[in-house]
């Protein structure tokens, strides 16, 4: 229910006197405004009585402006975006639904981490986009086509699901293709669409198969079957498709036996580990599997590992902490335990890191909205963060999340810094320092 | 003031088409259907005018066939009052002229008071659908249509020629339109309400059974391009990819001297 305002404010009160009587003491006006209303009261509250009523909305009402979130927040650091703001701009009657604003919030989670009130825009936003969307708002056109090509192709770049797979053929080791091969397995690597069709991600992914092959894991993927995980649909405000994807993955998964599901990316696990429990509880779905990011996956066999990783990689290496591993999760560790294994290769931390990691942008449906943020922001915020890198004098970004290579790559080509700089999957790495290969 | 959308389905083109065994037809066994662009212009037109308050409802029409039914349910989750599928008995591929026909025969018990549809479709490129069915109906029609205003017992349209000429045509109603281009982009129709209104939503039918035959053109054969000349790659740094891009295009005779 909105509040009605109208009731609560007395309106002869909402003004300033110059001396008061309180409880039969004078008060000289400089003094009296802690005891009056304040003019605060006067401002149309229509839009963030329309915001806080939506459920996942709520909490937006509780910002008191203290500005901790402004320091933190990806956005704001490179453009003029931030919850502050957003609760100031209710406040003072913008349209919110339709305004750029709505759509460039990464949900990374860094303002909820400080803030006193706890205002939660990892919901308000998915919520408010959902609102705009079902009531027929304008979506931006690159999200628009990323929505239309997952709804369609199950992927966001409207490849062809019958290519999913496609990598397999080039890995150079056996894959299991469960579709096709129908055995149990103990692993479901669930690999996602950037490692499927992105061409760096099938780098990776061809990678991950290669050690996990080596490691003696018994793990087999879904290929064709195998659709987007929705988790960043849901978080750019599509919850209709997300549902649609995660009843057609939930019903895929039934169909074979596995003991755990491993992913590739941090969104994935996200959707594996938070939102489809819910939705499956929801919907009378059974859910009840173990799902472990591929870092945790393999630090948790550090000792069959790390004998295998021969090669030294003499690199100065910087970690990217993805935000839906890092402060969603709360893994800092895995990742780097993972880098620390591999011999010779130095660590050096940017400034910004674990808790308070800058986000790649990616998140939150950010992945779908480049060049349209880069209209409210001075730089990209993957451009930022590769700037970062380097000021530590790393010579390899490293990260963990498929979302990250392309946008990081495409980071150091346009801020200048080809050559100085290269971006590694950390199972790129791992493989590296397995089987030689050509990292730098 | 009603209008009328006439949309259709054509092939997926993600997926690699095949010419069907019989040569005649591309092989239509696995492909799936999509709304054939310019309809999606011409919807999004209708509603626009609908939204401005210059109609008062949108319906969309479509021949049967496969995937219509999802074609139809996105209309209407994209804000169309109402979907009608004109069930007919025949396979595709069906010309053009026999589509006109039999839409023609099915807008006798639809109201309507102006007629929208894409100026042309991916599957044959024909662009005659606006032309013969104001033909068959007896309805001024205009073809290349990039903007439509409504007044009076009027629509005032904008059609494009070669080079950028613009006309702005007054045309008596009810009239047929062929939309090349909506005046804003084709609107996104959320997952939730297709879904819902696939559940909730019923398609309507019209059934055509007599038509008077169509004299239409025959698919004798149907093959794949054959690549004559295989295209030319300018590889090398950026230097030299510019000089290369530079001397075909001296070579053409397009570009004369250093340049
Ligand atoms: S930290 Fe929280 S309470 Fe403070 S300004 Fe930001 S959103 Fe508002
Ligand atoms: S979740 Fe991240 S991007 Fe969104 S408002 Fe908070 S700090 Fe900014």
């Amino acid at each position: 229910m909105p509040t009605d305002w109208s009731k609560k404010v007395e309106k002869e009160r909402v003004l300033e006197k110059e001396v008061a009587v309180v409880e039969g003491v004078e008060l000289r006006g400089m003094w009296n405004r802690m005891f009056e209303q304040r003019v605060i009261w006067d401002y149309e509250t229509g839009i963030l009585d329309q915001i806080t009523s939506l459920p996942g909305g709520e909490s937006l009402g509780y910002c008191y402006q203290c500005g901790k979130c402004v320091g933190v927040c990806p956005v704001d650091i490179v453009g003029n975006y931030g919850p502050r703001k957003i609760y100031r701009k209710a406040q003072l009657g913008t349209d919110l639904f339709s305004d750029p604003d709505l759509w460039l919030c990464t949900t990374c989670m860094n303002c909820l981490r400080v803030c006193p009130k706890e205002v939660n825009m990892v919901e308000i936003m998915p919520a408010m986009r959902a609102f705009a969307i079902n009531s027929g708002r304008p979506v931006p056109p690159e999200l628009q086509k990323a929505f239309e090509n997952i709804a369609r192709y199950g992927n966001p770049m409207g490849e062809s699901p019958r290519r999913r797979a496609d990598w397999v053929k080039t890995a150079g080791v056996p894959v299991t293709v469960l579709p096709q091969s129908r055995r149990p397995v103990d692993v479901l690597l669930y690999v996602g669409s950037y490692p499927s069709y992105h061409p760096r991600g099938q780098d990776a992914a061809r990678a991950m198969v290669r050690v996990l092959d080596r490691l003696g894991v018994d793990f087999g993927i879904l290929g064709p079957e195998e659709k987007e995980d929705g988790d960043s649909v849901r978080m750019a405000g599509e919850r209709g498709l997300f549902e649609m994807l995660a009843e057609d993955n939930i019903r895929t998964f039934a169909r074979y036996q596995f003991e755990r599901i491993v992913v590739f990316g941090p969104h994935e696990y996200n959707a594996f580990v938070r939102a489809y429990p819910r939705f499956a509880a929801e919907n009378g779905f059974d859910w009840s599997y173990q799902v472990l990011h591929y870092t945790q996956f393999l630090a948790s066999m550090l000792d069959r590992l790390q004998p295998l990783l021969v090669r030294p990689l003499e690199y100065t290496v910087t970690f990217h902490d993805p935000c839906y591993l890092g402060r969603h999760h709360n893994e800092y560790e895995a990742p780097r335990r993972l880098l620390r294994a591999i011999p010779g290769l130095k660590m050096v931390e940017m400034f910004r890191c674990r808790e308070n990691g800058y986000c790649c942008g990616g998140g939150g449906g950010g992945m779908w909205l480049d060049s349209f943020t880069s209209g409210y922001t001075r730089r990209r915020l993957s451009e930022q963060r590769v700037l970062e890198a380097i000021e530590v004098g790393a010579e390899v970004l490293a990260v963990c999340c498929p979302y990250e290579v392309s946008r990081f790559e495409d980071a150091v080509k346009s801020t200048g810094n080809d050559g100085r700089l290269v971006v590694r999957d950390i199972i790129e790495l791992i493989a590296e320092s397995m089987f030689g290969g050509d990292t730098k | 003031m009603n209008l009328v959308v006439v949309v259709r389905e054509v092939p997926d083109i993600q997926e690699e088409l095949e010419v069907a065994a019989d040569g005649k037809d591309i092989d239509r066994t696995f492909i799936s259907f999509v709304m054939n662009e310019f309809d999606e212009q011409a919807l999004e037109e209708a509603l626009v005018l609908k939204e401005e308050g210059q109609a008062d409802s949108v319906l969309v029409a479509a021949l049967d066939g496969e995937g219509v039914d999802d074609i139809l349910y996105t209309a209407l989750a994209k804000g169309a009052d109402e979907a009608v599928k004109v069930i007919h008995g025949l396979e595709p591929p069906i010309p053009t002229r026999v589509r006109a026909a039999l839409l023609a025969a099915a807008l006798k018990s639809i109201p309507h008071d102006l007629i929208f549809t894409g100026v042309q479709s991916a599957e044959d490129w024909d662009g005659q659908l606006a032309p013969l069915l104001g033909a068959a109906l007896d309805y001024p029609w205009v073809e290349v249509v990039t903007a439509v205003r409504l007044e009076d017992g009027l629509a005032v349209v904008e059609k494009e020629f070669k080079g950028g000429l613009r006309a702005e045509l007054e045309v008596r109603l009810p009239a047929v339109l062929g939309i090349q281009a909506a005046t804003k982009p084709p609107r996104y129709a959320p997952v939730s309400r297709i879904r819902q209104l696939m559940r909730t939503a019923t398609l309507k039918t019209v059934e055509v059974n007599e038509m008077s035959p169509a004299p239409a053109a025959k698919i004798r054969r149907l093959s794949r391009p054959v690549a004559s000349r295989s295209a030319e790659f300018i590889e090398g740094s950026l230097d030299e990819v510019v000089e290369g891009l530079l001397s075909v295009f001296r070579n053409a005779g397009v570009l004369r001297g250093e340049g």
